[in-house]
């Protein structure tokens, strides 16, 4: 469920930016540790997951200020490399602060243990996460489809001209777009941190499964990534339960086989 | 824009005849004969420049490397990012030649040259079905999942810990090569090297040269020449996939051994920030930016672990201000004293 909060982010800024964010796993992990470090200051879960979402959306809007905003128009490699550059950056940054080694962040008390739904005991939390993930994703759409906000957004993504035109100014939303993909990717990524802990590359380690999955959707496509997430992440689980060794490469088997018949995606965009 | 210049230049170097047909048109800004001869200079001199051989050997492995890479990139116009795929597969297979089936160092070569063009057509093939972004995350997805199953396949490739050869002595009509020897191994390196630059050199000057260049600035316009662009881009894919094997099986003959990490998607983007750096419209821009990149790594790691970051921080100040690369610089000095 993280991954679709994930390519959720990766998607909209796509969709949206057409700015293809290699910091995207940067993100993911700057996340957790602000979290980290607030929950451990304050010993509340919930203000870490805050705190980090803000900050990380915050640097999301300083990274789309200074870097990618001069670089529209210039093609979409650019930006590219841009964001794998930054993404560098950050890892390294957060490796040179808080060193190679792993670090956990704890789950709040009312998530731990499980709970019995009849058929099965499940942990507390990851019924939460799922939850979560499908309250704010409804959000984002409805964020999106249904405020005025989105309306702009959309209309800009589509034709920033026209939009500019007649009086929207594009630039500040584009940069809001960003902080909240950044914002995405840190929750995702402090989610799943109270379950995996966190190290510098657990960013670097979900990219790629992201991209695929951003792909598999149809590049830009939110529906598209929430399905193909949840596609791809049954894949591979079941794919462990037949054959563990195939559990790494099913996802660029199902990406081969999806591109081939269908090379713009499972979903077009818009 | 640069001279017209349609004079045939043939310079002699240590090598033999190296016909240089530089032809600069539009934005092809192809070598110079001195650039090239001073490259060369700095290639033969390059062991003793450096602090140690093999430093010297793994820069122009690399800048072998880059320079493949960039002729998808800078010369056609694909942003591939599973380079490293092919640089993998040709160390391996050549590995694998040396260790398991006791091939000589020759054959070992054309093993890791013949296994990294037949990968290089079936992901070439399959990926060119997609353009521009769809195409970079397609590479890579091919890179990663070649890099799993290498990664599993632990029996044949060593996993984790790698695949360790033993090193060989070649024994070439009569004249024996001592691999073995550092300075030996960095100029027998050096000499396939060489072979390959004026190889390359030779392709992109030529009329198949100019409809890479062509559809970097428009393919739509060029298939409408005629071209079937996705042929001629699937040609380049190979060309570039059967250099950098080239440049991976050299790599295993210089180490000896054959690391996993040579597959991993890290090295493709090492390769990408590498070219970058250098400048993608140059044909030696990669070599700088080996240098540049090995030389930084080797100046900043000894004090300071976390080389990398300041990697990222030219690479970003690269990107924002200076996309054409450090090779650019001359080019806008001129162009600076001349207004």
């Amino acid at each position: 469920m993280t991954l679709a909060l994930l390519a959720v982010g990766l998607s909209i800024i796509f969709g949206m930016l057409n700015v293809v964010n290699f910091a995207h796993g940067a993100f993911y992990m700057i996340g957790p540790y602000v979290a980290v470090l607030v929950a451990q200051a304050t010993g509340n879960f919930w203000l870490g997951l805050l705190a980090g979402t803000v900050f990380t959306g915050l640097i999301g809007m300083a990274v789309e200020f200074f870097g990618v905003r001069p670089l529209y128009g210039k093609g979409e490699i650019l930006p590219l490399l841009l964001t794998f550059g930054i993404s560098m950056i950050f890892t390294e940054s957060i490796l040179a602060i808080f060193g190679p080694l792993g670090n956990v962040l704890k789950k709040p008390a009312i998530m731990s243990g499980t709970v019995d739904l009849g058929f099965i005991l499940y942990p507390k939390y990851r019924l939460f996460l799922i939850f979560f993930t499908i309250a704010l994703t409804f959000l984002l759409w409805l964020f999106i489809t249904k405020t005025r906000l989105g309306l702009l957004i959309r209309a800009g993504t589509q034709d920033t001209t026209m939009a500019r035109a007649l009086g929207v100014r594009v630039k500040p939303l584009f940069t809001l777009v960003f902080g909240i993909g950044a914002g995405l990717a840190a929750i995702a990524g402090v989610m799943s941190a109270a379950i995996q802990g966190i190290e510098p590359y657990m960013g670097m380690k979900v990219l790629i499964p992201a991209f695929v999955v951003v792909t598999v959707g149809g590049l830009g496509s939110f529906r598209g990534a929430v399905i193909a997430a949840l596609i791809i992440g049954e894949a591979k689980c079941l794919s462990i339960l037949i054959w563990p060794p195939m559990s790494d490469v099913i996802m660029f088997v199902f990406m081969a086989l999806v591109l081939l018949l269908k090379p713009e995606g499972l979903f077009k965009s818009r | 824009m640069a001279s017209v210049n349609n004079k045939k230049n043939i310079t002699e170097t240590g090598g033999g005849i190296k016909p240089d047909l530089s032809t600069t048109s539009l934005r092809m800004r192809l070598v110079s004969p001195w650039t090239s001869l001073a490259f060369l200079t700095i290639g033969i001199m390059l062991p003793y420049m450096a602090p140690y051989t093999s430093l010297a050997t793994e820069c122009i492995i690399f800048s072998l490397f880059a320079v493949s890479f960039n002729i998808l990139l800078g010369f056609t116009g694909l942003l591939s990012f599973g380079h490293a795929a092919f640089f993998g597969i040709g160390a391996c297979a050549c590995g694998l030649t040396m260790a398991n089936l006791n091939g000589g160092v020759l054959s070992a070569l054309g093993m890791g040259l013949i296994c990294s063009l037949l990968a290089a057509i079936v992901i070439g093939f399959l990926c060119l079905k997609s353009h521009g972004i769809s195409f970079a995350f397609l590479t890579l997805a091919f890179a990663e999942l070649i890099y799993f199953i290498a990664y599993q396949w632990s029996s044949l490739t060593g996993g984790e810990d790698g695949l360790g050869i033993p090193r060989m002595t070649l024994d070439l009509f009569g004249m024996v090569i001592n691999l073995k020897n550092p300075l030996v191994r960095y100029y027998f390196i050096l000499f396939i090297v060489i072979i390959c630059f004026v190889l390359i050199i030779r392709i992109l000057n030529s009329p198949f040269g100019r409809v890479l260049a062509s559809m970097r600035e428009n393919e739509e316009r060029t298939s409408f020449l005629g071209f079937n662009t996705r042929t001629y881009k699937l040609i380049s894919f190979c060309l570039a996939g059967l250099f950098a094997g080239v440049a991976g099986s050299l790599y295993t003959i210089h180490l000896a051994f054959v690391p996993i990490e040579n597959l991993h998607w890290s090295v493709s983007g090492e390769i990408v920030i590498i070219t970058l750096l250098g400048g993608m419209g140059y044909l030696f821009g990669p070599v700088v930016g080996t240098v540049l990149f090995i030389g930084l790594r080797e100046l900043i790691s000894g004090f300071f672990t976390r080389w990398q970051l300041f990697v990222g921080i030219a690479f970003v100040l690269i990107v924002i201000f200076l996309p054409e690369g450090l090779s650019a610089i001359p080019e806008k000095i001129k162009r600076a004293l001349k207004r």
